[in-house]
């Protein structure tokens, strides 16, 4: 049964379902994600350290680095790459990406952005599902 | 959306598979924002060609399947610095393996046809795109001087979509492809800048700092800042903001072509709120990107972005004909063209006979380290003093060219020092 559903933009329309890891703070996946371990090695971030791999993946929005979707790449590459991403701000680069992965490596991972309200009511741990075909995003 | 007949014939791969599947991966973003039709760009600039030890598999493999399925750039296509420097990798001791792949991704990207710039900074020499110019760029420092100082268009294209555009021609028309989208979203007013002066490159790294925590993703418009500024301090601004922020484009009133005041880059009918960048905020970035106390020296870093002539000759004067210490590694990041100028110039001579390494095509942070033993490194970059820490695992400080200089030499770096 659903908690609570919404709906999301879809940059990268898929099903997904997954625990979140939720981050406050905007981050560069370059030089911020590990691929070869899928933890978060940015000291600035406030969930540095953990594994984002096989998670749902929540954060405010995208910066630095344009080499963020090569290493998303090589996350999925070494089946360390999160299966879905949260955003309020979706970058770009973030979704082009995600759509070199659906292109060329028949690899989805959706790429969802929602409002500001709800990023907020978001909680690291909660259950999510993000239903492309929908538009929604349900906590589970 | 609005396709035209060529690209209409792209999507069914009349001109063959590559064209294909990068005119979907284009048609994707440009749905996915809402776009309704493509831009042609006359330019690109790539970033996926840079091999390095986080995700350099990811991008050779993607560079081989656009080359073994036909595919070649149809614009002008500069290329970012790759894994190693061509020339010289065993002077930074890279390992043979390592070098062996950098030379597969470097063959791959000349069969798509590209330029071997193998540089960070092609706006320094090569095909410098004009105002207006739609373009396709990534890497995060060329992507904002290209919007910002020259005024040509660019989102913030990140790696494997720049070959996309490339090998089409196009792009989604959308974010700062379009005039509307260029205005300011927030102005930052730098009145005072404490111990910092204008006339410091240090001071422009630090408000490129401050300005990419503040903007985020956002367009910020400065004032403040005098005219004279020059492209080594835009170049310096540009860098910084697009590692703390996502800055893609920014304008200096007064100084950047799209911006000869405030009110030409602020949006009608919107609330001008000004937000003061002061010393302390100046001085906090500079701490944030700084270690604490005295320390002894391994590496100096400079050249990132890379070195332009003019830092050269800077560098030259400063040294004064001194040399590096025994203990410290000087290493001066650079691309062919400026440093077959500084070689004709009589430059290089000097810098080699005082310990200074120079490379070209590459970047310290695609490299394996491991042959060296650095634990402590001072830099006048302030996006390397960002990236390192996490990235190479280095204690780090920014600080002034000069600075650096005297702390090569002396083999010693205090990072109170001046500011106290």
């Amino acid at each position: 049964m659903s908690k609570k559903d919404f709906s999301g933009k879809f940059f990268v329309a898929g099903n997904a379902k997954g625990n979140v890891v939720k981050s406050e703070r905007p981050i560069s996946f370059w030089g911020g994600l590990d691929p070869d371990s899928g933890r978060i090695i940015d000291r600035r971030s406030d969930v540095n350290g953990r594994s984002i791999a096989g998670k749902i993946f929540a954060f405010p929005e995208g910066i630095g680095s344009s080499t963020t979707s090569a290493v998303l790449l090589q996350a999925v590459k070494n089946e360390t790459s999160p299966v879905g991403i949260v955003n309020v701000t979706t970058e770009p680069i973030l979704v082009s990406g995600a759509l070199v992965l659906r292109e060329l490596y028949g690899v989805t991972v959706p790429v969802v952005s929602i409002d500001r309200p709800h990023f907020d009511r978001l909680e690291d741990g909660d259950e999510l599902e993000l239903a492309g075909d929908t538009g929604k995003v349900k906590v589970l | 959306m609005q396709l035209t007949e060529k690209e209409r014939r792209m999507e069914k791969g009349k001109f063959g598979e590559a064209k294909e599947k990068c005119i979907k991966i284009v048609i994707g973003l440009a749905d996915a924002y809402g776009a309704e039709e493509l831009v042609p760009i006359s330019a690109a600039h790539i970033d996926a060609n840079s091999y390095g030890r986080v995700s350099g598999d990811a991008k050779l493999d993607f560079a081989r399947k656009i080359v073994d399925m036909g595919g070649e750039v149809s614009v002008p296509t500069t290329l970012n610095p790759g894994g190693r420097d061509i020339e010289r990798w065993q002077e930074f001791k890279l390992p043979e393996d390592f070098a062996q792949n950098c030379e597969r991704i470097e063959k791959a990207f000349l069969e798509l046809g590209a330029i071997p710039t193998w540089t960070c900074a092609p706006y320094s020499y090569g095909t410098i795109p004009c105002k207006g110019e739609q373009v396709a760029y990534a890497e995060s420092n060329a992507i904002g001087f290209a919007n910002s100082v020259l005024g040509a268009r660019t989102p913030r294209y990140g790696d494997f979509f720049e070959i996309c555009a490339a090998v089409t021609g196009r792009a989604p028309k959308f974010d700062l492809h379009l005039e509307e989208n260029r205005k300011a979203d927030l102005w930052l007013d730098v009145q005072d800048p404490g111990p910092f002066s204008f006339a410091d490159d240090l001071f422009y790294a630090l408000l490129g700092y401050v300005a990419g925590a503040k903007s985020g993703g956002d367009v910020p418009v400065i004032t403040g800042v005098p005219q004279g500024a020059s492209r080594q301090n835009l170049k310096a601004l540009s860098a910084a903001a697009a590692s703390s922020g996502g800055v893609g484009l920014f304008h200096v009133a007064g100084v950047t072509p799209e911006a000869p005041s405030l009110d030409a880059v602020w949006p009608d009918g919107v609330q001008k709120q000004r937000i003061e960048v002061t010393g302390d905020d100046l001085m906090e970035a500079r701490d944030q990107l700084a270690f604490q106390g005295e320390k002894e020296v391994d590496l100096v870093l400079t050249g990132c972005p890379h070195f332009s002539l003019p830092e050269f000759e800077e560098l030259d004067r400063l040294l004064a004909g001194r040399e590096v210490a025994e203990a410290v590694e000087f290493w001066v990041q650079t691309n062919r063209g400026v440093y077959s100028w500084v070689e004709e110039m009589g430059i290089l001579e000097r810098l080699k006979r005082a310990g200074v390494r120079v490379s070209t095509d590459s970047c310290i942070f695609n490299w394996p380290l491991d042959n060296w033993d650095f634990a402590v490194a001072l830099t006048d970059s302030a996006k390397f003093a960002h990236y390192a820490p996490n990235d190479l695992e280095l204690d780090v400080s920014v600080a002034e060219l000069s600075d650096c200089v005297e702390a090569a030499v002396s083999g010693r770096y205090e990072a109170g020092g001046r500011y106290e």
